[in-house]
C-alpha cells in the first residue's frame, strides 16, 4: 500500500516549520506575559525563542545520528520498539490539547469581534473540516499548500503590523525593563512556549526535505524559528507602544483589538478587519492541518505517500481537536488550561524528552562505534 | 466507492466554507440599524437620557435636495442607567436590528462623575463589535440636543461633528481625542483622562479632565492653551499680542515640548522646555523688518505663553488632576513605581513644573 514519499524542498520546509509554531495562537499573545513581566516581557521572549533554537538543534542533530530515518523508526531505534511509540503519543496528545484551547479561543474570537450571532461551534468545526481536508492529502500537497499561502498570510500580517504602527502612543511604554524578578520571568518565558509548541515537526519532516539545497534543514528550521521571534519582538513593541503595558494584561485580544484601531482614509478600503479575518483564519487552518498531518506520520501506519488509514488517523486526530475545542466552557477556563496546565507542562516534557532523546541516540552510536 | 468518499469530503469542505462566512450574523442593510451617534445626559437623581443618532434611510443622492437638514437624521431616546440597558430600550422602540460597529461620535454631558465615565467606557469597550475610532466630547446636558442636530454642512451619513474630530487642518489646536485613547487613558495609572469640551455654542477650544472622582474639570480657554503647549498639540494657532498701542497678529503658531519627569523631594519634578514658532501676520506698517523689533515680539510671546503654560499647571495641581501624563511617564519609566509608589498615591501629588519657552518668529508676507 505505501509507496515511496515525494521529498519536499528546503523553503517549503521552511514555510512548513514557520506555520508549525506561532502561526495558530499569536492572536492570544502578549496579554498573559505582559500580566507576568510587564515591560520585562522582552526577556522571556528572548527565552523561549532560545529554548526553541535550542530544542530545534537538538532535534536536527538527533536526526542526523539517526541517519535521517522516519520519525517513528527513530524513536524506536533510539528508545525500544515500545518505548518509542508510546513518548510520541504522549508528545502528540499534548498537542492535540494545546491545539484544542487553541482552537476554542479563536473560536470565541471571532464570535467577539466578527460573528456575534453565529455559534462558535460553527466556525470551530468549519476549521476544522477544513484543516483535515488539506491535512489527509500527501506531503507534497501539504507544503505547495502552505508555500503558497503562508507567505501572503505573513505579507499581509506585516502589513497590518505596519499599518498599526501608526497608533503607537507611547514609545517609552515599549521599553524593556530588567528589574523584573527572575520568578516572574521564568513564568513569563513559560508561559510564551505555546507559540513555539509543535509536534515535532522539525524532526518528523527533516527525513523528507530534498538534500540537494544549499542549506541544511536543521540551518533552515533555526532560521524559521529566528524570523518568528523576530515577528512576535515586532508584535510585542507595538503592542506595549500602542496601549501601554497597564491595559493589556485585561486585554483578551490585544492583537486584534489594537487591528481594529486602525483606521485608513480612503475611499475604497477604510478598515483592516476583513484581512485580518481571512489572514488568521487560513493561517490558523494551516496550523492545524500540519499538526494533525505530522502528529498522524509520527503515531500512524509506515510512511508512505498514500496509505487510507492514515487518511483515517489524520481524520480522527483533526476531529479530535475540534472534539476538545467544543468542550471548553469559558474563555476563562481556556486560558487557565493553556497558560497554567498545558503550556508548562509540555515545555516540561519536551524539555525532557527531547534532550534526553538526542543524548541516548549519541550514547548508542558512540557504543554501536566503539563494539564496531 | 471513491467517488462517493470524494462527494462527501467536497460536500464537508463546501459546508465548511460556507459556514465560515458566519451565516447567522447576514443581515440585509434595510435589516440594520447602524447608529452614527450616541449622546448620555446624565442625571443625579434619576436614570440617565440616552439618545441614539440614525440616518434617516430616505436620504439617497436624488432625495438630498428636497430633505431639510434637520430631516437627516432620526432619534431614539431611552432612559436607562447602563449601556447594556439602553442598548435593549433602544432595541425595543426600533424595527431594525441596532448596530454599533460605525458609531461616530459618544457626546456625554460635563455633570457625568469621573467613575461614572469609567462605567460608561469600560461597558462600551467590553463589546467586540463597537466601533473604538469613534470620537469623544463632552458638552452641557442642556445643550446635548441642540449641538447633535444634522449640520446643513454635511449629508449622512457623514456627521458634522466626526468631520470636525477628525478634520486635521480644522484644528488650530488639536484636542479631538479616539475612544480608546481616553479608555486607555482610564486604565493607565499617573493620567487624568481628557475629552474636548463643546461650547454651548458649538465651539471647541476648551478640555475636560477627569480625576478620580467628581465631574469633569473645564480647563479655560488659556488653560487649555498652556495644556496643548506642554503636551505638543498646538498645530496652527492664532496669537494676539500688543505692546504699547501697538498690536500684533502671529499665526500658524506650532511647536513642540520637551519633557523630563523624575522623582526628587517627594514630589514630581518637570521640567518642560516648550519651543514653538509662528508666522508674523499682522505688525505696524514698516516695523517688523527691525531685528529688535522681531526679538521683542519673540519675547513678549514666549513670555505669554509661559503664563498660559502656568496657569495650566496650577489649576491641575488645585484640582490634582495630570492632564499632561507627567507621573504616567515616569511610571513607563519605573514600572515597579506603580505598585509601590514611592510616598503614597499620585493623585494627590502636585507637579513641580520648570518651564522654558522659547518662541522663533518668521516674517513671511510681502512688506515689512
Amino acid at each position: 500500500m505505501n509507496q515511496p514519499v515525494e521529498p519536499i524542498s528546503s523553503g517549503q520546509y521552511f514555510w512548513i516549520i514557520m506555520v508549525s509554531v506561532v502561526a495558530g495562537s499569536v492572536y492570544l499573545w502578549p496579554a498573559y506575559v505582559v500580566r507576568l513581566a510587564g515591560t520585562g516581557a522582552y526577556a522571556s521572549l528572548l527565552v523561549a525563542t532560545g529554548v526553541a533554537a535550542g530544542i530545534t538543534l537538538l532535534q536536527a542533530a538527533w536526526m542526523r545520528r539517526m541517519a535521517y530515518r522516519p520519525y517513528a523508526a527513530a524513536m524506536k531505534a533510539t528508545w525500544s520498539p515500545w518505548l518509542g511509540p508510546v513518548l510520541t503519543w504522549v508528545t502528540m496528545l499534548l498537542m492535540l490539547a494545546l491545539d484544542a484551547a487553541v482552537l476554542y479561543l479563536y473560536g470565541e474570537l471571532l464570535q467577539t469581534f466578527f460573528y456575534p450571532a453565529t455559534p462558535s461551534w460553527v466556525t470551530v468545526g468549519a476549521i476544522g473540516v477544513l484543516a483535515v481536508w488539506i491535512a489527509i492529502r500527501s506531503l507534497t500537497v501539504v507544503a505547495r499548500n502552505v508555500q503558497f499561502w503562508f507567505p501572503l498570510l505573513l505579507a499581509s500580517f506585516v502589513l497590518v503590523l505596519a499599518l498599526a504602527t501608526g497608533d503607537m502612543r507611547f514609545p517609552v511604554a515599549a521599553t524593556p525593563n530588567l528589574g523584573v524578578p527572575m520568578a516572574s520571568l521564568a513564568r513569563a518565558s513559560v508561559a510564551t512556549w505555546f507559540l513555539y509548541a509543535n509536534p515535532c515537526t522539525t524532526a518528523a519532516l527533516m527525513p523528507h526535505v530534498r538534500r540537494t539545497g544549499r542549506w541544511r534543514a536543521g540551518t533552515v528550521a533555526l532560521a524559521a524559528i529566528a524570523l518568528e521571534g523576530l515577528i512576535l519582538f515586532s508584535i510585542l513593541y507595538t503592542a506595549l507602544a500602542t496601549l501601554g503595558p497597564a491595559v493589556i494584561p485585561d486585554m483578551t485580544w490585544p492583537i486584534i483589538y489594537m487591528f481594529s484601531l486602525i483606521h485608513i482614509s480612503s475611499f475604497f478600503v477604510q478598515d483592516v478587519g476583513m484581512l485580518v479575518l481571512i489572514t488568521w483564519t487560513i493561517a490558523i487552518i494551516l496550523h492545524l492541518a500540519v499538526h494533525s498531518y505530522v502528529a498522524a506520520w509520527n503515531v500512524g501506519p509506515p510512511v508512505g505517500g498514500y496509505n487510507p488509514r492514515r487518511q483515517y488517523l489524520v481524520a480522527g486526530l483533526g476531529f479530535a481537536i475540534v472534539a476538545g475545542a467544543l468542550s471548553v466552557g469559558s474563555v476563562a477556563e481556556a486560558k487557565v488550561w493553556l497558560f497554567q496546565i498545558l503550556t508548562p507542562v509540555d515545555l516540561g516534557w519536551t524539555v525532557a524528552v527531547v534532550p534526553a532523546t538526542a543524548l541516548l541516540a549519541w550514547w548508542r552510536t558512540r557504543r554501536a562505534t566503539a563494539h564496531g | 466507492m471513491r467517488w462517493r468518499a470524494r462527494l462527501a469530503t467536497a460536500a464537508a469542505v463546501l459546508l465548511g466554507l460556507v459556514l465560515l462566512a458566519g451565516c447567522w450574523d447576514q443581515l440585509g442593510i434595510s435589516d440594520r440599524a447602524t447608529a452614527l451617534m450616541v449622546s448620555v445626559a446624565w442625571h443625579p437623581s434619576r436614570r440617565s437620557d440616552w439618545t441614539f443618532y440614525f440616518p434617516n434611510p430616505t436620504v439617497t443622492v436624488n432625495s438630498q435636495s428636497q430633505i431639510k437638514s434637520t430631516q437627516q437624521l432620526y432619534t431614539v431616546a431611552v432612559a436607562a442607567d447602563s449601556w447594556a440597558s439602553a442598548e435593549r430600550a433602544a432595541q425595543r422602540l426600533l424595527d431594525r436590528h441596532l448596530y454599533l460597529g460605525q458609531l461616530q461620535v459618544i457626546l456625554w454631558s460635563s455633570n457625568l462623575p469621573a467613575q461614572a465615565v469609567t462605567t460608561l467606557v469600560d461597558a462600551y469597550n467590553r463589546q467586540g463589535i463597537t466601533s473604538k475610532v469613534a470620537y469623544l466630547g463632552v458638552a452641557r446636558a442642556s445643550s446635548l440636543p441642540d449641538l447633535l442636530q444634522a449640520s446643513p454642512q454635511e449629508v449622512v451619513p457623514r456627521l458634522k461633528w466626526q468631520h470636525i474630530f477628525s478634520c486635521g487642518p480644522c484644528e488650530a489646536i488639536h484636542l479631538s481625542e479616539t475612544f480608546w485613547h481616553v479608555w486607555d487613558d482610564v486604565h493607565t495609572p499617573g493620567m487624568s483622562p481628557v475629552v474636548p469640551y463643546i461650547t454651548t455654542t458649538g465651539a471647541l477650544g476648551h478640555i475636560a479632565v477627569y480625576g478620580r472622582q467628581g465631574p469633569a474639570v473645564i480647563f479655560t480657554r488659556r488653560q487649555t492653551l498652556g495644556w496643548a503647549l506642554l503636551t505638543s498639540r498646538v498645530t496652527r494657532e492664532v496669537l494676539s499680542l500688543s505692546r504699547g498701542t501697538a498690536h500684533y497678529a502671529l499665526t500658524s503658531v506650532h511647536g513642540h515640548a520637551t519633557t523630563h519627569v523624575a522623582w526628587a523631594g517627594g514630589r514630581l519634578s518637570v521640567q518642560a522646555h516648550v519651543v514653538m514658532r509662528g508666522a508674523l501676520a499682522q505688525a505696524p506698517y514698516g516695523t517688523a523688518g527691525r531685528p529688535s523689533e522681531i526679538r521683542a515680539i519673540e519675547t513678549a510671546t514666549a513670555r505669554m505663553l509661559l503664563a498660559d503654560c502656568q496657569a495650566a499647571v496650577r489649576q491641575a495641581n488645585a484640582q490634582h488632576v495630570d492632564p499632561f501624563g507627567y507621573a504616567r511617564t515616569l511610571l513607563f519609566e519605573h514600572p515597579q513605581w506603580v505598585d509601590h509608589p514611592p510616598g503614597g498615591g499620585w493623585s494627590s501629588v502636585p507637579s513641580h513644573v520648570a518651564f522654558t519657552v522659547s518662541f522663533n518668529l518668521t516674517t513671511p508676507g510681502v512688506t515689512s
